[in-house]
């Protein structure tokens, strides 16, 4: 997998990593160019939002015609669909773990664009299919098609042998992102570790309301999806477009502290049987890898002897407590936002209207919901009743996911608090999405390739 | 070289300030046009009501005006070209916008890898990680410490707005702890299987003399059950409760006594029980054999795949619970009995060694478990009875081999005889410190009640294991005597010494338990007669025998001047017509 171990430099020949090209840019040239950004973003979005617009309302006399329903979409479309997938992480793989190459990954992550984001459209999508799974394992009666099912499992399976294939070069949100990241910016640990919670937050509450039925907050507050259909409502073109301008500083902020789907992949990737690792054969501690990932994926070492981890024993002793300690909160907590939970349903929505209007407290005019319900028999009973089965449901479904959450915070904090001893510079097989820009920066790495190098001093990035 | 790397860097330079520049010109025309069609649409639609809506009106009073209808139509059109115009401008600019942006952020790139400044470059000074990771796990627990009040804070006052003002202000009462209905009320009704003692033994005046259910003769009314069920119906208050289930399906049925009119009807159902796969019962069990149990102002009730549920007497639901998938060769069918606001639950699965048989007490209010205790038995069919000796209540459970009685307050047993085996389905008897067990293949047992611990050597008053007992049938005991119905005959045995006493063929099959009503024994055939006769140490003397018209499996309920019958497909009252 990796190059032929080259003979290893003396370090006394050379400690200059700097390329000869190096000039900052002019202060005013900076200004311009954000000013720029910002007005090309913010004119963008009201473009995109056509369907805004409403067609003329024609009536009186005009009989509506019969309404055709078209045919449904040629299975052979979402077949064609997992197999650009599957290829698609297979070509990921194969270039971010052997190739090592990050143009491949660049070229790769251009067409996975190009094909799932503009010419599908952001749909089927791995992230919401998080969603469909949820409510087809909640609910018998909803029949997940077998694409979806590819499409949640595949990237899932990869990761667990490969790590974050789907995200190197297959999604298309990480792929936009990462495209437009011109000039990246670190964010601190103290900051970043944190926001990665997000993840775990939003997938506990998508799979609560998904798995009761109630909606898909995945698909509905996808920020990207609008500029993909080049169009959308205004909230979720602005999300898209306000994260794209983060983007171009801050690599990838949805994908590390929003993206649901993410979240799980680096939790498989933590067990992934291959992983990108940043140095062909020796690291010599420059740095470079880590400056260069603008993820905060690589973590410097903590200590010279890895066989001697300081952290050991308080590590064990804050999982066995903070676990069923965390668990137990979350999900006491998880319970709580469960049965809140049910004002977002759309069963919930209408009984508290219906409990509106009965109290006299619903403004005029009725929504159309109530309308549809009173023409419908107006049946108090079933609609008490499906709140109550509704209430059950979402209390257990809430405790569930909340404990789950909570052990997942537990776990998250002790790995961040009591990190594994390492010697050299590595990489975090959950937060890496094997974007392989730190393979280029290694100067071992480039050494391999037969570039010329200035090889840095054993330990040059400590001294 | 250099040369041509500084003139390409300046291109590229060019390149994003003219593609820049493009974009956000064309982004604020873009801008501009949305504000206008923002604007415009107000006016579009008032184009639309002033031009066209006084054209169409004009129409309909002369609708045979070909050259009216042609403006329309013209009119129509122009509106929808210029609807689509608009649309197909937005697309195209969105279009021209995208390319404009790939353009700048291409420029943009390739000006910074010629400037050389993709390169990484060392910062200042190394990050300690041991420092860096204090401070992260300091502020990930932060973090999670806001997110917990922060939640607490948004749902922690969450008020149920779906909820029914009337069912909120009564939900207060109905959580009420420790609220039982007075004896006298309970007496006075018929709220459990086999009515308030769950012995079958009640005084009941004004009950009617005879009836046809054919005929129609003191039928007062007969209502059709949607939903199967083998369980027994239950009498408070002029409402009437059972139950019905299928594979599929399970209700609650609340119905009034004086119509016979379904007031309500109440869904059951949990998400572990609507997941699950249905049990496997007999047909003659079917899904909903259990009998519910009220108090008057709920409604509790269980069905053969574990669901219980608890309704307000309005029909309203309450609570609903799964207690695991039910394990039972038959179908689970012990009915439900109450001590104060507990309802107990006898739910025995599988065998002995499964250990999943347990008898839990759960809140009637809220059907929390308020206790649970296992129990070393397999799967049984016995109800439970809840008696008092000496001011001690006393939960009477049998199983194979266990005759169990328990302490209602916390679910300890209190003594236990090994007595029973076989499948244990008949529910017991008690009078007067008492308590008499009986099943088929087994043996008829008298205990007596005020022992701890296990007293088979030392409080079983007598026991009989030489004839048949019966294998469904519950026993009837009026403290001078003990009566079985077995496989068509009834038996009798003297309660203080267990010498058989007479026994009569009826020529009939039975699976309701018997009563004893104002004195007289009642027995309702599968065939739906009742038969009612006196009998005493001599023998049965029958009285009557009062057709139906339908089968019956359930036992039947009792109301001043009423009795109901569940047949297979409805519930019958039956009372004088002048009442």
């Amino acid at each position: 997998m990796k190059a032929e171990r080259q003979k290893r430099p003396k370090a006394s020949e050379s400690r200059d990593l700097r390329p000869s090209t190096f000039r900052p840019s002019t202060p005013g040239g900076r200004i311009a160019l954000f000013w720029i950004l910002v007005s090309l973003v913010i004119g963008a979005l009201p473009a995109l939002g056509i369907e805004r617009f409403p067609p003329p309302d024609f009536s009186g006399g005009h009989e509506i015609p019969e309404t055709v329903v078209p045919a449904s979409q040629a299975r052979t479309q979402a077949w064609v669909d997992v197999a650009a997938l599957a290829l698609g992480l297979g070509l990921a793989s194969w270039i971010s773990l052997r190739l090592r190459s990050r143009k491949g990954l660049v070229i790769l992550s251009i067409a996975a664009l190009a094909y799932f984001g503009f010419w599908r459209q952001g749909c089927v999508c791995a992230i919401g299919s998080v969603q469909n799974v949820a409510l087809g394992l909640a609910d018998p009666g909803y029949a997940v098609p077998l694409a979806v099912i590819a499409f949640f499992s595949l990237p899932l399976i990869v990761a667990l042998v490969w790590g974050r294939g789907f995200c190197a070069g297959v999604c298309p949100h990480g792929a936009i992102q990462e495209l437009v990241l011109i000039k990246p910016h670190k964010v601190p640990h103290w900051l970043d570790q944190p926001l990665r919670l997000l993840p775990w937050i939003y997938l506990s509450l998508a799979l609560l309301l998904a798995a009761t039925g109630g909606l898909f907050i995945i698909c509905k507050y996808d920020p990207f999806v609008g500029i993909f259909r080049m169009g959308g409502p205004r909230g979720m073109l602005l999300l898209g477009g306000g994260l794209l301008v983060l983007s171009m500083f801050v690599g990838r902020p949805y994908c590390r502290w929003l993206c649901p789907y993410g979240a799980l992949l680096g939790l498989l990737s933590r067990v992934s049987r291959f992983r990108p690792s940043v140095t062909p054969d020796h690291c010599s501690r420059c740095r470079l890898c880590e400056t260069a990932c603008p993820y905060g994926a690589i973590h410097p070492p903590t200590t010279d002897e890895p066989s001697r981890d300081p952290d050991a024993r308080p590590r064990a002793l804050a999982l066995v407590l903070l676990i069923p300690l965390s668990a137990l909160l979350f999900g006491w907590l998880g319970g709580k936002v469960g049965l809140a939970s049910v004002a977002w349903h759309p069963t919930g929505e209408l009984a508290s209207q219906v409990t509106m209007a009965e109290a006299g407290t619903l403004p005029e005019p009725a929504p159309d919901e109530i309308t549809a319900w009173r023409q419908a028999g107006a049946d108090r009973p079933a609609l008490s009743t499906a709140v109550f089965v509704l209430e059950q449901r979402s209390l257990f479904l809430g405790r569930l996911f909340g404990a789950a959450f909570g052990v997942v915070a537990a776990l998250h904090l002790v790995r961040v608090r009591f990190p594994q001893a390492t010697a050299d510079y590595v990489t975090d097989p959950a937060d890496c999405v094997s974007c392989a820009r730190c393979f280029t920066a290694c100067p071992y790495e480039r050494l391999r390739r037969g570039e010329a190098v200035n090889l840095p001093v054993e330990g040059g990035g400590r001294a | 070289m250099p040369d041509k790397r500084s003139s390409l860097l300046v291109a590229t330079r060019r390149v994003a300030i003219v593609a820049g520049f493009f974009c956000a010109v064309l982004g604020g025309l873009l801008w501009f046009n949305s504000t206008r069609l923002q604007r415009e649409d107000e006016t579009f639609r008032l184009v639309e009501a002033e031009r066209l809506a006084p054209l169409k009106a004009q129409l309909r009073e002369d609708p045979t005006n070909a050259e009216l209808k042609q403006r329309i139509r013209e009119l129509d059109q122009q509106l929808r070209l210029e609807y689509f115009r608009r649309e197909s401008l937005a697309a195209r600019g969105g279009y021209v916008l995208l390319g404009g942006a790939v353009c700048f952020i291409a420029a943009l790139h390739l000006g910074r890898h010629l400037h050389g400044t993709r390169d990484p470059v060392l910062s200042a000074k190394p990050e300690d990680r041991r420092k860096a990771a204090t401070l992260a796990g300091s502020a990930v627990a932060g973090t999670l410490a806001v997110l917990l009040g922060m939640t607490i804070a948004m749902v922690g006052g969450h008020t149920r707005q779906w909820l029914p003002a009337v069912a909120e202000d009564t939900e207060p009462t109905l959580e009420v702890e420790e609220w039982w209905p007075e004896p006298e009320a309970w007496s006075a009704n018929w709220p459990r299987f086999r009515g308030p003692d769950g012995g079958g033994v009640v005084e009941m005046p004004g009950l009617p003399e005879s009836w046809d259910g054919e005929s129609g003769e003191h039928v007062l009314w007969k209502t059709e059950i949607p939903l199967p069920g083998e369980n027994s119906p239950l009498v408070w208050d002029g409402m009437v409760f059972l139950t019905g289930a299928t594979e599929t399906e399970r209700a609650i049925y609340g119905i009034d006594a004086a119509t016979g009119e379904i007031r309500w009807t109440t869904p059951v159902s949990t998400p572990q029980g609507s997941r699950g796969e249905p049990p496997e019962v007999m047909e003659e069990t079917g899904f909903a054999a259990p009998t519910a149990v009220t108090d008057g102002l709920r409604v509790v009730a269980m069905f053969a795949n574990g669901e219980i549920a608890g309704v307000s007497t309005d029909g309203s639901p309450l609570w609903a619970r799964h207690l695991g998938a039910a394990d039972n060769l038959y179908g689970h069918a012990t009915s439900l009995a109450m001590w104060r606001d507990r309802v107990i639950v006898v739910y025995d699965r599988g065998r002995a060694e499964d250990g999943l048989s347990r008898i839990l007490a759960l809140d009637a209010a809220t059907g929390e478990t308020r206790w649970s205790t296992d129990r070393p038995v397999p799967a049984s069919w016995v109800s439970p009875m809840v008696i008092e000796h000496e001011g001690q209540a006393q939960i009477l459970t049998a199983a194979n081999p266990w005759i169990i009685a328990y302490d209602p307050a916390d679910g300890s047993e209190l003594w236990k005889v090994e007595a029973m085996s076989g499948d244990v389905a008949p529910s017991p008897a008690y009078h007067d410190g008492v308590a008499y067990f009986s099943s088929d293949g087994s043996c008829l047992i008298a205990i007596r009640v005020d022992g701890r611990g296990e007293v088979s050597n030392s409080h079983v008053l007598w026991k009989r294991d030489e004839d048949d007992y019966p294998d469904i049938c519950s026993l009837l005991g009026d403290g001078e005597r003990i009566y079985t119905l077995v496989f068509g005959r009834l038996f009798a045995y003297d309660a203080k010494t267990g010498e058989a006493l007479w026994d009569q063929d009826l020529e009939d099959d039975f699976q309701a338990s018997p009563c004893l009503v104002n004195g007289r024994l009642w027995l309702l055939t599968m065939e739906g007669e009742m038969i009612i006769g006196e009998a005493d140490a001599e023998g049965f003397r029958e009285v009557a025998r009062h057709p139906l018209g339908e089968e019956i499996g359930a036992s039947p309920a009792f109301a001043p001047g009423r009795i109901y019958l569940r047949g297979r497909e409805h519930l019958y009252a039956i009372g004088s017509n002048e009442d």
